[in-house]
């Protein structure tokens, strides 16, 4: 299968510093594949990159066989979503207003609606839809903005071109119930043939929801395979300082992390 | 919505049509507009007044109102601050300065060649001086495409004192004649309304209009943030040069013509966000409409309240749009800290 984005070589640079060093990734379509890694390890770097915000110091990303740097803003928002780690909103929009800004002049008024409606209701935020977005917590808010991502990629999709949907720590302010939510709606956008790449911290929803796990350190791509490959005490040590922090969950067996305690150096 | 303020405006005209140093009741005004009916001699004292001075007076107003109250609502929304007003962080101020120093040195290189300073030059100085405000805020502002509030504010403040201590130099080396002109752009009149000068308004209200349907969509995804703007799809430094090059353009036409009018840019657009919400569609529009009618109520309290003599509008609208410059000030400050 074809790639929907090809990262090779990808260096994104401030100052002397390279944020992001040398990095090769793709993303198939219908695949989940989750960034791991420490605090500043250059995850949220990378998926700005791959989000056309910043530019490649070397290296190429390519979206659908094309160069990033051929897209222009217009056209890459057919192609790709992006729920970033925080928004916020500077005037008094209420939350159906901002989802359906996502989708922008590409469907016609009923379709908006409808659709927005069906997004709404899968992230649990249907009864807020006439309040200010500015009054919600920070989960809700979360919630509808990721809502906003998902609406995008469906008024873009004329049903032969699946999307990209980056999403910078989806479930870092929801509870328990929304981060299985979340995982869900992760998981049904894949089966209908997106391709995600998540920035995420938390490793035991990265085992149930990653096809494949690729973990960052200091600028560059340490470990990438399946969670249960890449999740593993040899590597949480390296990666994270971390001993003994991995088990297995049974039926389905999968890795499961609580650490002990910090490595004794 | 757009209708209704329309009728607002249309009213507000007749309203304004009517009253001060000569009276001209409802049934005088209509034989006077349509020029037959009722005694000959009030009816041509009646067409003068009307005529030639208070429509066109009533067409500067409206012109100036719909025009700052559109640029303070276009610049809210690229700099993500519902504090932000040209008036307020120095934007007319630019425009007033590049205004006054046209004529104070323009007016002396000029004379020494013989000729006179054509006023269509004016608007051209006050857009220049706007842009070059606007770019500086801009500047010392936006980083990382954030604007911070508080430095959005004291910037504004910086630049306001630069561009007023340069009006001083002006007034400090102008002769009397031309100190009559410079202070009336520190204090900003609707007195000197003429045809001319309202027909000067007609191409920046043109060019508004045709403006504000490329601009809203991206001026509401602004509302998410530079980088959510971008990820939906819109092209933020093209939509934040058209918007700088619309407010500058609109704000130096507004000034050349009325002088430095405060408050107006800030009182409409936000009264129109309580009433039908922030989403720029509307609220561009109806900024135009309300910002009109407004500085036509404030025009004729200007004309009315100490007549025969005239109150400078800038007091007025000073006077109403402070207090609530503050109320707006404690409400941000519950929302979100400075």
């Amino acid at each position: 299968m074809s790639s929907l984005l090809e990262v090779s070589g990808a260096v994104v640079r401030a100052g002397k510093r390279d944020l992001v060093g040398g990095v090769d990734l793709t993303v198939l379509p219908g695949e989940v594949v989750a960034l791991v890694g420490p605090n500043g390890a250059g995850k949220s770097t990378l998926l700005r990159a791959i989000a056309g915000e910043i530019s490649l110091a070397g290296g190429e990303i390519a979206l659908k066989g094309r160069s990033l740097a051929h897209y222009s803003a217009r056209e890459l928002a057919q192609h790709r979503a992006v729920l970033s780690q925080h928004t916020s909103v500077s005037f008094e929009f209420s939350v159906e207003e901002i989802i359906v800004m996502g989708a922008g002049d590409l469907r016609p008024q009923s379709w908006l609606r409808d659709a927005s409606r069906q997004v709404m209701e899968r992230c649990d935020i249907l009864h807020l839809l006439d309040r200010p977005v500015t009054r919600l917590s920070g989960g809700e808010q979360q919630r509808v903005h990721f809502a906003r991502s998902m609406l995008q990629l469906l008024a873009a999709d004329d049903g032969s071109k699946p999307g990209l949907l980056l999403l910078d720590e989806p479930t870092a302010s929801l509870d328990l119930n929304h981060q299985l939510n979340t995982v869900e709606i992760v998981r049904d956008i894949a089966q209908e043939g997106t391709g995600i790449l998540l920035v995420i911290h938390d490793l035991n929803l990265t085992a149930m929801l990653a096809n494949r796990v690729a973990m960052m350190k200091s600028g560059k791509i340490v470990a990438t395979g399946r969670p249960d490959e890449v999740i593993r005490n040899d590597i949480m040590a390296d990666v994270f300082d971390v001993r003994d922090a991995v088990g297995i969950a049974p039926s389905p067996p999968m890795p499961f992390v609580l650490p002990q305690s910090m490595r004794l150096t | 919505m757009l209708g209704a303020l329309t009728l607002l405006l249309v009213a507000t005209a007749v309203m304004s049509a009517m009253v001060g140093a000569a009276g001209i009741p409802l049934q005088r005004l209509l034989a006077a507009v349509i020029g037959s009916g009722g005694d000959a001699a009030v009816l041509s004292r009646d067409q003068l007044v009307l005529w030639s001075i208070r429509l066109p007076r009533i067409a500067v107003a409206i012109g100036i109102g719909a025009l700052l109250a559109v640029a303070g609502a276009i610049m809210q929304g690229m700099f993500r601050n519902p504090l932000a007003d040209p008036s307020l962080v120095g934007v007319s101020s630019g425009a007033g300065f590049a205004s006054a120093a046209t004529i104070v040195i323009g007016d002396r290189l000029l004379a020494g060649m013989g000729y006179q300073l054509p006023f269509e030059l004016l608007p051209v100085a006050a857009f220049c001086g706007a842009l070059v405000a606007t770019l500086v805020l801009h500047r010392i502002a936006t980083h990382g495409g954030r604007t911070s509030i508080a430095i959005f504010l004291l910037g504004g403040l910086a630049v306001a004192a630069l561009a007023n201590a340069g009006i001083g130099l002006l007034v400090f080396i102008a002769d009397d004649r031309q100190l009559r002109d410079v202070t009336f752009w520190l204090l900003g009149s609707l007195a000197g309304a003429t045809w001319a000068k309202a027909w000067i308004l007609v191409p920046f209200l043109v060019a508004a209009v045709l403006v504000i349907p490329r601009i809203q969509r991206g001026l509401d995804l602004l509302a998410l943030g530079e980088a959510e703007a971008f990820h939906a799809g819109v092209a933020v430094q093209r939509l934040k040069v058209t918007s700088i090059i619309l407010v500058s353009a609109v704000t130096g036409a507004a000034v050349a013509v009325s002088g430095v009018i405060g408050f107006v840019g800030i009182v409409v657009p936000h009264l129109l966000r309580l009433m039908i919400g922030p989403a720029h569609r509307i609220l561009l529009p109806a900024s135009m409409l309300l910002g009109a009618t407004l500085m036509l109520c404030a025009d004729t309290a200007a004309r009315i309240l100490a007549a025969p003599a005239e109150m400078p509008i800038g007091i007025i609208t000073a006077l109403i749009g402070a207090p609530f410059f503050i109320a707006l000030l404690l409400r941000q400050r519950s929302v979100a800290a400075l």
